[in-house]
């Protein structure tokens, strides 16, 4: 519930920076359809009408957008950078790989969409890209400015033991507002692993938009491992379609960006739908990191479950807003959502903020959050035993973060996550 | 002497004014177990935290030496890897640490020290199978978080099965027998009992007798008002559990005045 700002004009930054992102596509050769000029226009509109969000507004209060209005980006005019150190960054676990480059897919690296996994299809539209309809200001932003759309669909039956894996890398300082639309057939089963690098130092603002839709049965496990540097803004916006007896998975690793934010709308549109939502974010120095869901339990015998970590060093902060909407005939619903966050310096922050709203009466619903430093005794007890401070402070840090990763039945991917979050702690402490 | 406490004052961290030791003495040998006793608020946890080099207290007079050499100025750790064990009144639980993975680092700390090669995790698994069964213990402990879940019993067992892998010169022991009902208190008396040695001195502190039916110690000393106001052979711990501290307080404030 965000407060209306009435009769507040448009300030002339905010209309500077809208007109510059209403431009980026203007000189584009591709005609596209009437519904699309009007999906961009409307955007523009309620972008113009309302301006971009300030600290005055109830959701953005904790995300602060200065350093990310200071930077007018351009798209990509393609070419690329160095590609040798990429390598180093894929894992070694075997998936299919569409790598795309500041916003471009390369074939050379890629896989061959030809030779895609049995039962799913991938597809990049360039023409007709899904643009959403919303009042939110970074989905408009989205969907002014959205080139191309992947499209997965994934058919009835199929069970895609091999994950995709979608790799978004920046070596240019660019806007990549690529969307993606995946379709889970009645009974598939697919895991999905997106992955966004920096191969130097150039900033990148990534806002993405992902419309998921998981049909009856059907099983979807989404990792989205963010790890731009530092100079980047990350926005991802995820809406997610649940048929009945259907499960989500989603596990959000965020361990780059001045600023991200990272948001997961869940819809169960059937009964007996389960949602798994986590989240391990990192932060340091002075990155922003918002983490926050919308499950709604619109239907009765639906399950969500939740655990999202913070780990907060320097002058980090860190936000988290989570609501649980349990609508009046939504009986037998089960809903849990935990937030624990660790504060490893005294001026790292955490902002937390979980919602219950619940109209059923015959439902099962927590949430719980807690914010504070490595305990002392816990440090005492491992000292005594001859292990030193700070690998005491690693050791416990570690098993606090790596918690919600026990969702996670592969064990390959489960490692590779794992293994980069321990890196980025070691190299950062 | 494995460890000479001389003359001793410490009082909580940042809080001078109430001294909680106030001159205490005390000296340990190799293969000699000590018990120390007193009533509530005498200073008993205070003396084991002192010794392991808890940073919530502070010396502010005396001087300590373990193996002759002093270490008021040490951290925990080092005095650990030195030899020194502290078996705690409450164990400290660390989720999504194991076991395993928590006395693996644990142990190879101490190796370094000593200048031994790590143990990986097969020869780690196969000395602590060893040292569980001297101790009764579930071979799913291992893999079990650090005292997550585990009961009052299961708490102390584990730190006595810490204390037999770690092999530690000096065992101190902080009222290891509170809480335990009298079948977990005879696991761990033997568990202690095996670990008595010639090479290996150990400090009891403890509240009831019970605990030194089954260890039997050299020594036991009367711990009240931060000094140690009475010491004798095991006889005393018997004359304390029927007379209580009453006679020997009295007897101590008669000759403070």
């Amino acid at each position: 519930m965000s407060k209306s700002k009435h009769n507040i004009a448009v300030s002339v930054e905010d209309t500077v920076i809208i007109s510059h992102y209403a431009s980026l596509l203007a000189n584009n050769d591709i005609v596209e359809s009437i519904a699309t000029e009007q999906l961009r226009q409307q955007a523009k509109q309620s972008l113009l009408t309302k301006g971009l969000p300030t600290k005055k507004d109830e959701q953005w209060q904790y995300t602060a957008l200065d350093s990310w209005k200071k930077i007018l980006f351009d798209y990509s005019q393609g070419g690329g950078g160095n590609l040798q150190d990429l390598a180093s960054f894929l894992p070694s676990f075997a998936s299919f790989k569409l790598i795309f480059v500041d916003g471009v897919l390369n074939q050379k690296l890629s896989d061959n969409l030809t030779n895609l996994p049995k039962g799913c299809k991938v597809v990049i539209d360039d023409k007709n890209p899904r643009l959403p309809s919303s009042q939110e200001p970074f989905i408009n932003l989205f969907t002014l400015t959205c080139k191309q759309t992947i499209v997965i669909e994934v058919d009835a039956k199929a069970m895609l033991e091999l994950p995709l894996h979608l790799v978004q890398v920046t070596t240019q300082q660019s806007i990549e507002a690529t969307g993606l639309a995946i379709n889970v057939g009645e009974s598939a089963q697919c895991k999905i692993v997106q992955q966004l690098v920096s191969l130097n130092g150039q900033a990148k603002f990534h806002n993405g938009y992902a419309a998921i839709n998981i049909a009856k049965n059907a099983l979807c496990e989404q990792f989205v491992v963010q790890n731009l540097n530092k100079n980047s803004f990350y926005f991802n916006n995820q809406v997610i379609n649940q048929a009945e007896k259907s499960t989500f998975k989603s596990h959000y690793i965020n361990l780059g960006s001045a600023v991200a934010r990272h948001e997961n709308i869940v819809i169960f549109a059937g009964e007996y739908c389960e949602a798994y939502q986590s989240s391990v974010v990192l932060g340091n120095e002075t990155q922003v990191a918002d983490s926050r869901t919308v499950t709604n339990h619109n239907l009765p015998n639906c399950e969500s479950y939740q655990l999202h970590k913070f780990v907060l060093d320097d002058y980090a902060r860190g936000v988290f807003n989570g609501m649980i909407y349990v609508a009046p005939d939504a009986q037998k619903t089960n809903g849990n959502m935990d937030n624990r966050n660790l504060l490893l310096s005294n001026n790292a922050k955490m902002d937390t903020k979980p919602q219950l709203e619940i109209y059923a009466d015959d439902v099962l619903c927590s949430h719980g959050c807690t914010s504070g430093q490595i305990d002392k005794n816990q440090l005492f007890y491992c000292q005594s035993r001859g292990i030193r401070k700070a690998d005491a402070r690693a050791l416990i840090t570690r098993a606090f973060v790596l918690e919600p990763l026990d969702s996670i039945n592969n064990l390959e991917i489960k490692q590779w996550l794992a293994e980069l979050i321990k890196q980025k702690l070691d190299k950062e402490n | 002497m494995l460890l000479d406490i001389k003359n001793i004052h410490a009082h909580v961290e940042g809080d001078e004014d109430k001294e909680i030791l106030k001159g205490l003495s005390l000296q340990v040998n190799v293969g000699e177990v000590h018990a120390i006793m007193g009533p509530n608020g005498a200073g008993k946890s205070t003396l084991s935290s002192v010794i392991s080099g808890n940073e919530d207290y502070e010396v502010s007079a005396g001087e300590m030496t373990f193996n002759g050499k002093d270490i008021l100025e040490e951290d925990p750790e080092d005095r650990a890897r030195q030899g020194m064990f502290l078996a705690f009144q409450y164990p400290v639980e660390i989720p999504g640490v194991s076991n395993k993975l928590f006395m693996q680092t644990s142990l190879n700390a101490i190796r370094e020290e000593q200048s031994l090669p790590a143990l990986d995790m097969f020869d780690f698994d196969q000395y602590a199978q060893e040292k569980m069964q001297l101790l009764n213990m579930n071979k799913d402990m291992l893999e079990r978080s650090v005292n997550v879940g585990f009961s009052g019993g299961e708490k102390k067992r584990n730190d006595i099965f810490q204390m037999a892998l770690l092999a530690p010169k000096l065992c101190i022991l902080d009222e290891t027998d509170s809480g335990l009902d009298i079948d977990a208190m005879k696991i761990v008396a033997n568990g202690v009992n095996s670990l008595r040695s010639k090479d290996r001195g150990f400090i009891l502190i403890t509240h009831y007798q019970r605990l030194l039916d089954y260890i039997k110690p050299d020594f036991v000393h009367v711990l009240y008002d931060g000094k140690i106001i009475k010491s004798a052979g095991f006889e005393l711990a018997h004359e304390l559990e029927k007379n209580g501290y009453d006679q020997i307080i009295a007897d101590y404030q008669a000759a403070k005045n």
